[in-house]
């Protein structure tokens, strides 16, 4: 079994296995409105940079694309999904999505009133959807480590959401302290809403919004 | 002897959970878990109502709180329930089981893996079968198993389905329920 778990390709899809994808894109419509309203647009003369630390699924990064296709920022922010496991980055530069996926996804877009329909970003010639790829066209999508591995540094906004809860606390301190120095002053963090920060004098953050659980760096 | 009591629920179940929460006393000596079936989208309001009349103070919980005594603890929308060792919450984002996030089975069986037989188990009124396999895992573990009696409910389906599959201590109507959690 040692032997096993030392290779990196078995231990590859190990993590591919076990790492809990997310089941809807535009998951929690009313984070994404906000999102759009009241921080995105208001940033539009910046150039943003944007991290999504462990892409599992691609639903985040196809989000988050889709919105900002839909304000025409999409060609003006660098963004960098990365992903411990290299099958997920692989994944998420196929975008195929499971079928499953189309109703619920459906349904969210329709509450974040987008100003399309869902179905314009996805085709279903094969036997699964694929996403629109030209929305991943700008994104620079890498495997990273986030204890190991050098990190981006400087992030306008961080969207790790419903990633702590499958960490053990220790692992949750850790990670937030990392993703903590990667954030510029007064960068944005979006953690699930019922996850928290806890408390460390290490890091100083403000509850920018309760409701969607967005914190600011002071 | 008792360290939790979870209870499970869907359509018709609501009146009969604030029942027992308005009947338990609020210094309960253990944790209430409320696994009920509610609207993905919808994240406020359901609290405020479930608590209007109840002496306990429900809470939805964040992931890994530590669960107290005296206290009620209901399943947040959209997110799995589980119980961890240590008397901890957490919670989870995977894919729904029996149509539902949160589901009663997965609720019921970490709860029944961290409490065996000291843990009450509770089935009430609903619509689909979520609540089946979990009310049996409490019942293979030594825990104490109650069922809503099917005649009550308003929907028979969830109570009907936990019977087929496990010999529950007691199939109860609701005033029976709240009799056995108050001894």
């Amino acid at each position: 079994m040692s032997t096993k778990l030392k290779n990196k390709d078995f231990f590859d899809t190990f993590l591919e296995d076990v790492l809990v994808e997310s089941t809807e894109i535009v998951p929690r419509s009313l984070f994404w409105r906000w999102l759009r309203d009241d921080y995105l647009i208001g940033n539009s003369g910046k150039r943003l940079k944007i991290w999504l630390p462990e892409s599992i699924s691609g639903d985040e990064l196809y989000t988050l694309c889709i919105v900002l296709k839909e304000i025409d920022m999409l060609d003006n922010v660098d963004i960098f999904a990365t992903s411990i496991c290299q099958g997920n980055i692989n994944k998420a530069i196929t975008g195929y999505f499971d079928t499953k996926k189309v109703e619920p996804s459906t349904e969210n877009y329709k509450r974040f009133q987008g100003t399309k329909r869902f179905s314009d970003y996805y085709s279903e010639n094969g036997a699964k959807p694929q996403r629109d790829n030209s929305l991943i066209k700008y994104v620079t999508l890498n495997t990273i480590n986030l204890l190991e591995d050098k990190l981006p540094v400087n992030m306008d906004l961080i969207l790790f959401r419903n990633h702590f809860i499958y960490y053990n606390p220790s692992l949750q301190t850790k990670t937030l302290e990392l993703l903590y120095n990667s954030l510029s002053i007064r960068g944005l963090m979006a953690i699930g809403i019922q996850e928290t920060v806890g408390s460390s004098d290490k890091i100083k953050l403000h509850l920018l919004n309760e409701a969607e659980n967005v914190y600011q760096k002071r | 002897m008792y360290k939790a009591v979870i209870i499970g629920g869907s359509a018709g179940s609501f009146q009969v959970v604030t029942k027992i929460l308005s009947s338990i006393p609020e210094n309960y000596p253990i944790p209430v878990l409320l696994c009920l079936h509610r609207l993905k989208h919808v994240r406020s309001g359901f609290v405020e109502a479930l608590s209007l009349k109840s002496a306990l103070p429900i809470v939805e919980p964040l992931d890994k709180e530590q669960l107290k005594p005296g206290k009620a603890y209901l399943a947040p929308a959209n997110y799995h329930m589980y119980v961890e060792l240590a008397n901890r919450i957490a919670l989870s984002t995977e894919e729904p089981v029996n149509h539902s996030r949160p589901s009663i089975d997965l609720s019921f069986i970490t709860a029944a893996q961290a409490y065996r037989k000291s843990l009450i188990g509770i089935i009430l009124s609903g619509a689909n079968k979520d609540g089946a396999q979990g009310i049996k895992k409490v019942h293979d573990l030594g825990g104490t198993t109650i069922v809503q009696d099917p005649l009550e409910c308003e929907v028979k389906t969830m109570t009907e389905s936990s019977l087929q599959l496990t010999p529950v201590d007691h199939v109860y109507k609701t005033d029976q329920i709240i009799n056995f959690l108050k001894k």
